[in-house]
């Protein structure tokens, strides 16, 4: 049925809610889109804006001309029929009103009130427990469908890549899955789907997961084969062989990408060579030909250890069973020193630049401006969050209403932070249409600029919490959701009462918060900008924008020329 | 096992929902559930594709597109709108047989999302023009180029719809339509396409989540009460042809980086007796790692990247498709003799008892997994919807997991036997297009 859906549905919006793609690819762990970034599994392209970040992009034009807004707002009094300035030239045909369907009613004119009791949202509290091998357990009870889903996260993923293994935590991590000390690859499919169970596994940039869902009746058995997942993976070399070769796909398959070009590009100017965040995420074709299954094993013998993890359940189970299954099916996990990781600083920004990817087959360009931030705890971080949903965080912020709504250039452009544990990133992006590719560049500085003055409108503040705080209770709404976020909160150093708390902070937070976080961390003027597209010919438009150096090279997978480029001026 | 899966299906609360008409045939279900402060609103019209005819295709996505452009009471801009109240997923959809428009909003919202949709449904003429229909003609053509043409493998799987729905089948070009009939539509024709299959009796209303009944009804009756009906929609009745013989394309893919073969076959319609087996079937074959194709192709020959077998039923016609991706370095040639030879193995000796049982469970779970969300796509309020706009049974579920537990291995195999036959396959192979070179000239090698 995967398939089917992507065929037969055609939606206002820019996706469905995301087809599923092959049996192969392992679901992402679904984690909340506004609050907390989401290290969630294959994410590794850290400036990847939250995935609610993208304005729900619709059947609302890139319009043509600058847009005249029709009408203001619900609130304004309709006329006879919205006016827009175009219709002065519509052509006769429209001339002869029709006669009209219905009845005038008054009250339609007004949008109606809102109901007498306003909706209260208590984000569910885990109840917080400790496994005997000294893994942290948080259960959410939700007994509305007879469901579980466990999240196993450890806290270390990627950011533990050795320098000469890029891709080896997310290698292990789609190993992991791929048969255990007494099942082999096929039994432990096959036990797993007999159980109607869903397992996924992944590596983020700071993380690593296995999330299980499944029917409550079956949760001993499956427990039993997550348990066995997360401990005994075998890491047969058949089976190592097998997967290498899928993955060696997969890193074929992102060249297609232009924003898993992007993305990559803007982690190795954040981060740098040396750091494992800079790295391509998945690896390179060489490193992932490298691994060995005896660097698999050790990298999880290492890092899979309970005193690094946490268990998050929710669903339709109590506390007490819950831990019980979980002591019974974790008997024999014993915790294990973990080495401490050294990783290098990150590397000073080439400041105000233009890094292009030339790709000239593709008829968009991906143009992202990227900075680094703080990180998750900091006490910035809810006021920027708010200030952010001004810029680029809905579909009615200003980089988008200019983007895409005054020039038509685009389908839809954001911004977002992705905070971790320690560091974060700021990434404002979108698809442009090729052609309009150097004009978008331009306006997405001009948007930045006078962003980073932190001159917001009492009204654009009131929107932006608004829709903050009305967008959490979706954001927590099914167990693979609310057992993904509660890893998360733990993952980020985060309070458990995160969610619990963060609508109050959120209203807090006013136009001097917001003018002061704003001019204190948006600076496009120190800020990268990639661009990947066909922008081959475009290096002295870019260069007359005046935002620093500009770089074009092929995009990664792009032919190159037999002879050599000429030299580049410019530079 | 599925019993006692039966038995927790009965005996979830969420399923339980209220139904009954408007004086003017809208169909409403309301459906409680307390758990988050929110309702989700879900409109669906029983018109889709499969209501255009030969000269119109994508006239029901655009006319869908049209619904956001503003009606008499509300602005132009409704994602503007929309965001203000707080509303999340809000979106439509259009496909071959029906289309939707939903939002989730807070609880305390939900006359606006009333207002909202009944405006559309009443007063969208009022202020439709010639320049609304001109942008949306340009947004749909590009969304085409977008999903279509600038999606790796997007191309094949177009050329699919119009192999087995040639025209004037009304499913000919699939639900998105061919760029220059879309170019082509009127507003006299957009009009008259809003006249006939917009009415209240045409559509049914699903609302699931935090309200108060009592509330939800007079709300309900205010804002669609007084919308007239409209004619009576004759339900389209196309048959879909037998191909002549086998099919064989080739398709250059210009964003494809891996070649990828598709198979498909003339399938069965939606809810028909045969429907459940041809879903089981694809599961069996194509769905997990241990799916016969899978096992074949990726597990043990590690030929494939990726596999998945799919069975479209839809009111007018349906197809059957498998769906191979080749591992990099391996070609077509290297998939078609295996999975060739996978099909003949089902066909001469059918399945496992445990193989249908497995897919049997699956289907059930996953029904069950669509219930956790009240709205959205596929979530609660779709369920009902889906039921009550094609059975007129919004509480259908129970019934239609029994038909696919009564399918055993014999089913499955006389499915095969009867839909998967050589002698009128279609065979898509789709190749990467060769690459163009970089310009020259141009780079700075950093």
């Amino acid at each position: 049925m995967k398939l089917i859906l992507r065929i037969i549905i055609i939606c206002a919006a820019a996706g469905c809610g995301g087809s599923k793609r092959e049996t192969k690819a392992a679901a992402p762990v679904l984690a909340p889109p506004q609050a907390p970034p989401a290290d969630a599994a294959q994410s590794h392209a850290a400036p990847a804006p939250p995935p609610a970040a993208q304005p729900p992009a619709s059947a609302v034009p890139p319009a043509q001309q600058p847009a005249t807004k029709v009408g203001q707002g619900p609130q304004e009094p309709p006329e006879t029929g919205t006016v827009t300035a175009a219709q002065a030239n519509r052509p006769a045909e429209n001339a002869v009103p029709e006669k009209p369907l219905m009845p005038e009613e008054s009250f339609r004119d007004q949008q109606p009130p809102a109901l007498p009791a306003p909706p209260r949202f208590e984000a569910p509290l885990p109840v917080q427990r400790k496994l005997k091998s000294g893994a942290r357990v948080l259960v959410v009870e939700n007994h509305q469908v007879p469901l579980v889903a466990i999240d196993v996260r450890f806290l270390h993923g990627v950011d533990a890549d050795p320098l000469d293994a890029p891709g080896l935590a997310e290698f292990v991590a789609d190993m992991v899955d791929e048969g255990t000390k007494s099942r082999p690859a096929a039994k432990l499919a096959e036990e797993i789907e007999d159980l109607a169970a869903h397992l996924s596994t992944g590596a983020g940039l700071e993380s690593s997961s296995a999330h299980l869902n499944c029917l409550t009746e079956t949760l001993p058995q499956a427990l039993a084969l997550l348990a066995d997942v997360v401990q005994n993976p075998a890491f047969r070399p058949p089976d190592v062989e097998r997967v290498r070769v899928l993955r060696l796909t997969q890193l074929e398959q992102k060249k297609a990408s232009l924003g898993a070009l992007a993305a990559d590009e803007a982690a190795r100017i954040l981060y740098g060579p040396v750091h494992p965040w800079g790295k391509p995420s998945g690896g390179t074709p060489e490193s992932l030909a490298a691994i060995q299954p005896a660097r698999l094993a050790a990298f999880h013998a290492r890092y899979w250890v309970p005193n690094d993890a946490v268990i998050s359940i929710s669903g339709d189970v109590t506390v007490d069973v819950a831990v019980k299954l979980l002591e019974k099916a974790f008997a024999h996990w014993k915790p294990r020193r973990l080495p401490k990781l050294r990783l290098p600083p990150f590397p000073r920004l080439p400041g105000r630049s233009v890094e292009a990817l030339d790709k000239p087959s593709a008829t968009q360009s991906q143009v992202w401006v990227v900075g680094r931030l703080f990180k998750a705890t900091d006490p910035d971080a809810v006021p920027l969050r708010v200030a952010n949903m001004t810029l680029g965080g809905l579909f009615t912020s200003r980089l988008n209403m200019n983007l895409r709504e005054k020039h038509g250039y685009t389908y839809g452009v954001h911004s977002g932070l992705a905070l971790l544990r320690d560091a974060g990133t700021f990434t404002a992006s979108g698809g442009i249409i090729a052609k309009n590719t150097v004009p978008a560049v331009a306006e997405f500085e001009s948007e930045l600029q006078k962003f980073s003055s932190g001159e917001v409108s009492e009204a654009e503040l009131a929107s932006a919490k608004e829709a903050l705080v009305r967008g959490l209770p979706s954001a927590l709404e099914t167990n693979d959701a609310v057992s993904g976020a509660m890893s998360n909160v733990v993952s980020l150093g985060l309070p458990l009462d995160y969610y619990r708390t963060v609508v109050g902070r959120i209203g807090k937070v006013s136009l001097a918060d917001v003018k002061r976080v704003a001019s204190k961390w948006i600076r496009p003027l120190a800020w990268p900008i990639v661009i990947v597209g066909p922008v081959g010919q475009s290096k002295q438009a870019l260069e007359d924008l005046k935002l620093g150096p500009v770089t074009v090279a092929p995009a990664p997978g792009t032919a190159v020329p037999a002879k050599p480029a000429s030299p580049a001026g410019g530079l | 096992m599925l019993i006692l899966l039966a038995t927790l299906l009965a005996a979830d609360p969420q399923l339980k929902f209220e139904k009954y008409q408007l004086g003017n045939g809208l169909t409403v279900i309301l459906s409680e559930d307390h758990r988050l402060p929110q309702a989700a609103v879900d409109l669906w019209y029983h018109v889709g594709a499969a209501n255009q005819t030969a000269g119109h295709s994508g006239f029901a996505h655009l006319f869908e597109h049209l619904m956001f452009s503003g009606s008499r009471h509300l602005p132009a801009h409704f994602y503007e709108l929309m965001e203000s109240i707080g509303a999340s997923q809000d979106n439509g959809s259009t496909s071959f047989d029906r289309t939707n428009y939903f939002e989730i909003v807070p609880a305390d919202k939900l006359p606006v999302a009333f207002w909202v949709e009944s405006d559309r449904m009443g007063y969208l003429l009022d202020v439709l023009d010639e320049q609304k229909l001109r942008i949306q003609r340009d947004v749909v053509s590009n969304e085409k180029r977008q999903n279509t043409e600038n999606r790796p493998y997007g191309m094949a799987q177009q050329r699919l719809c119009d192999i087995f729905f040639p025209k004037p089948h009304p499913y000919y070009e699939c639900v998105i339509g061919d760029i220059a009939e879309i170019q082509a539509a009127s507003l006299q024709e957009i009009r008259a396409f809003f006249r006939q299959f917009y009415g209240p009796q045409n559509a049914s209303l699903a609302v699931v989540g935090d309200f108060d009944p009592q509330v939800a009804k007079e709300q309900i009756e205010k804002y669609f009460g007084s919308i007239p009906r409209g004619p009576e929609v004759k339900p389209p009745d196309v048959p879909q042809t037998d191909l002549p013989g086998p099919v064989k394309e080739q398709v250059e893919d210009k964003l494809a980086e891996e070649p990828r073969l598709i198979l498909a076959w003339k399938g069965v319609r939606r809810f028909t007796d045969q429907e459940p087996a041809g879903d089981l079937l694809a599961d069996v074959l194509g769905s997990g790692k241990t799916s016969r194709l899978y096992k074949a192709l990726v597990f043990e020959r590690q030929l494939a990247s990726g596999v998945s077998a799919s069975s479209a039923a839809l009111s007018l016609g349906g197809w059957f498709q498998v769906t191979v991706t080749a591992a990099h370095g391996h070609d077509i040639g290297e998939l078609l003799p295996v999975v060739q030879q996978i099909l003949a193995e089902v066909k001469a000796k059918g399945v496992t008892q445990e193989e249908v049982e497995r897919a049997q469970r699956n289907v059930i779970a996953n029904k069950l997994r669509a219930l956790e969300r009240i709205g959205g796509f596929g979530g609660r309020a779709d369920v009902l919807d889906e039921y009550q706009t094609y059975l007129g049974d919004p509480g259908f579920l129970p019934r239609d997991l029994a038909r696919y537990r009564a399918v055993t291995p014999q089913t499955l195999q006389s499915f095969a036997a009867q839909f998967l036959g050589d002698e009128r396959r279609v065979e898509l192979d789709v190749v990467p297009a060769p690459k163009k070179s970089a310009a020259a000239g141009e780079g700075s090698a950093k």
